[in-house]
């Protein structure tokens, strides 16, 4: 593997995203791990850090939860917006849920049941809803010229499930057109016989459409070049499952990912007293061993809990400055 | 016409145990010598076993490692065993494909040479007697009976030699069978009953 590779030949990787606020072709930036282990804090922190060096950063949330709000104290809708007291920095957040549900309304109105039903029928598809929303807003973001897009997900382990999702759809299709080959004339007839748009032909070019769409962002996600994948996690046993997990899922989607960000270390100073700290900062040490004889491949950051929380533009530049410059611990016992 | 009289026989005997012997049994016993012959096939199923066992001793070593204390060692392991598992799997799957098409092969040509042959037999020879019976030894309507269907008068035909064959062999085979079983047993009292109808007509002949 290449982990020998970089024993022999190399220093353990640096400790920051350096790497990545580097290279210059990457459009798509994904953050994602467990819940509350601070994917928006290192999602916004990476964001100003990028904006320093390029042309013009997004940053998007599809967590429903939508924490960018209130990360920056600021509202975002579904529309990018400047981020205030940034030139380069915007932000969006979208509701994958919501869009779905617009789209299965707009698409077709209310006019013949069936129709729904069959609509219906195909969004029941996994990971279609979180594939439609992603076009969606590729589509948006095509036109808005973008250099870099931060995706700030939504804290499940399923998050680019649909990235497999070209293949589902082709099964689907293939099953879809079988059943519509012998139902076709008949559903048609009744669907005719109400006088409403949406037959099974205009439906399946529907989704032939949308396999299109989603096949080409796949695509992209998939080249290194242009995307990368950054783990939060925090030193903690499911966290750590769980983001393992993700990795080997990213690499069985063929998804570029180097980076693992661990938040919330605890630093008790010399001398402390605090005998919860010491405790949970043994515990903690023991995974940060882990992980670093697990990751020798990846570009792992470490970033201490704070004693207040991240929020507003100027702590968050204050944090951001540790994803560049590794955060000097304070001396220990 | 005495090989005709003989082919008959042998193909119904051959029909009658392919039939008591089971065609899963025949296809398995098949798969076996093929998969032991220097084949690509036989490979994968070595192959195959060899990964097998390697998953099962991968499974109780991560059972015995902790995944709390030794994460990296536990997860380490963990990849291993998935890229194992999924190998497994496409193996499994190549393999069986192999063997399936092998099953129907097997099934199509055991078919020709039973069922098949002596269909092919009956409709060839339909018109050739099978042997004479002497004249007058039965009346004229048993004479035509047992020349039916096309048989010159006076001999038997195919079809009646095939059927009076098969009927014979329906009663005495079970004879022959469970004869065979009791004197194996009294001669070897302490040996272990035979298992299964299949083996006991493979003695018998």
């Amino acid at each position: 593997m290449s982990s020998t590779f970089v024993d022999s030949d190399l220093d353990p990787l640096e400790p920051t995203l350096q790497s990545i606020i580097d290279q210059k072709s990457l459009r798509w930036i994904f953050v994602g791990g467990k819940g509350g282990v601070g994917k928006t804090t290192t999602s916004c922190s990476l964001a100003i850090q990028l904006a320093k060096v390029r042309e013009s950063v997004l940053l998007i949330s599809t967590d429903p939860a939508h924490n960018l709000s209130d990360a920056f104290n600021q509202k975002f809708g579904k529309e990018a917006r400047k981020i205030e007291g940034f030139e380069n920095l915007s932000a969006m957040e979208i509701d994958p849920n919501g869009s779905i549900q617009e789209l299965i309304e707009g698409a077709d109105g209310s006019q013949n049941p069936l129709g729904n039903m069959m609509q219906d029928l195909a969004f029941s598809i996994p990971g279609v809803d979180e594939a439609m929303s992603f076009a969606e807003v590729l589509k948006q973001v095509k036109s808005l010229s973008y250099s870099t897009i931060i995706f700030d997900t939504a804290p499940t382990g399923h998050t680019l499930r649909f990235l497999q999702f070209p293949t589902v759809l082709e099964k689907a299709l293939s099953k879809i057109s079988q059943l519509s080959g012998k139902f076709g004339p008949m559903l048609n007839g009744i669907l005719g016989a109400q006088g409403g748009p949406g037959g099974v032909d205009e439906m399946m070019q529907k989704m032939e459409g949308m396999r299109e769409v989603i096949g080409e962002v796949s695509k992209q996600f998939k080249d290194p070049d242009l995307t990368t994948f950054i783990c939060v996690c925090i030193p903690e046993f499911l966290s750590l499952y769980e983001t393992e997990r993700m990795i080997q899922e990213l690499n069985n989607y063929q998804i570029d990912t180097h980076s693992i960000v661990v938040n919330q270390l605890l630093f008790p100073e010399k001398g402390s007293t605090c005998e919860q700290c010491t405790a949970r900062r043994r515990m903690q040490k023991k995974y940060l061993e882990q992980i670093e004889e697990l990751y020798e491949d990846f570009n792992v950051v470490k970033c201490p809990l704070l004693v207040e929380e991240v929020r507003g533009s100027d702590r968050l530049r204050k944090f951001s400055e540790m994803l560049v410059n590794p955060y000097e611990p304070p001396a220990e016992d | 016409m005495i090989s005709l009289l003989i082919l008959i026989v042998v193909l119904t005997i051959a029909t009658h145990l392919v039939n008591t012997l089971g065609a899963t049994a025949i296809n398995n016993a098949l798969w076996m010598i093929y998969t032991s012959l220097p084949t690509k096939t036989s490979q994968e199923v070595r192959n195959q076993k060899e990964l097998q066992k390697e998953v099962v001793k991968l499974r109780t070593e991560l059972r015995g490692t902790s995944s709390q204390d030794e994460f990296a060692k536990w997860a380490k392991l963990r990849r291993v065993l998935d890229k194992k598992i999924t190998d497994l799997e496409k193996l499994t799957s190549s393999v069986n494909v192999t063997r399936t098409k092998f099953d129907t092969q097997t099934g199509f040509i055991r078919w020709v040479s039973t069922s098949g042959a002596s269909w092919a037999i009956s409709l060839w020879y339909r018109r050739e007697p099978v042997f004479w019976i002497p004249e007058g030894w039965v009346p004229g309507y048993v004479e035509w009976g047992l020349s039916f269907p096309k048989a010159p008068i006076g001999s038997v035909s195919v079809q009646v030699w095939t059927f009076a064959v098969t009927q014979v062999l329906r009663v005495i085979a079970p004879i022959i069978g469970s004869l065979i079983t009791s004197v194996m047993s009294t001669r070897k009292p302490m040996a272990p009953m035979p298992v299964g109808s299949g083996e006991k007509v493979k003695k018998e002949l």
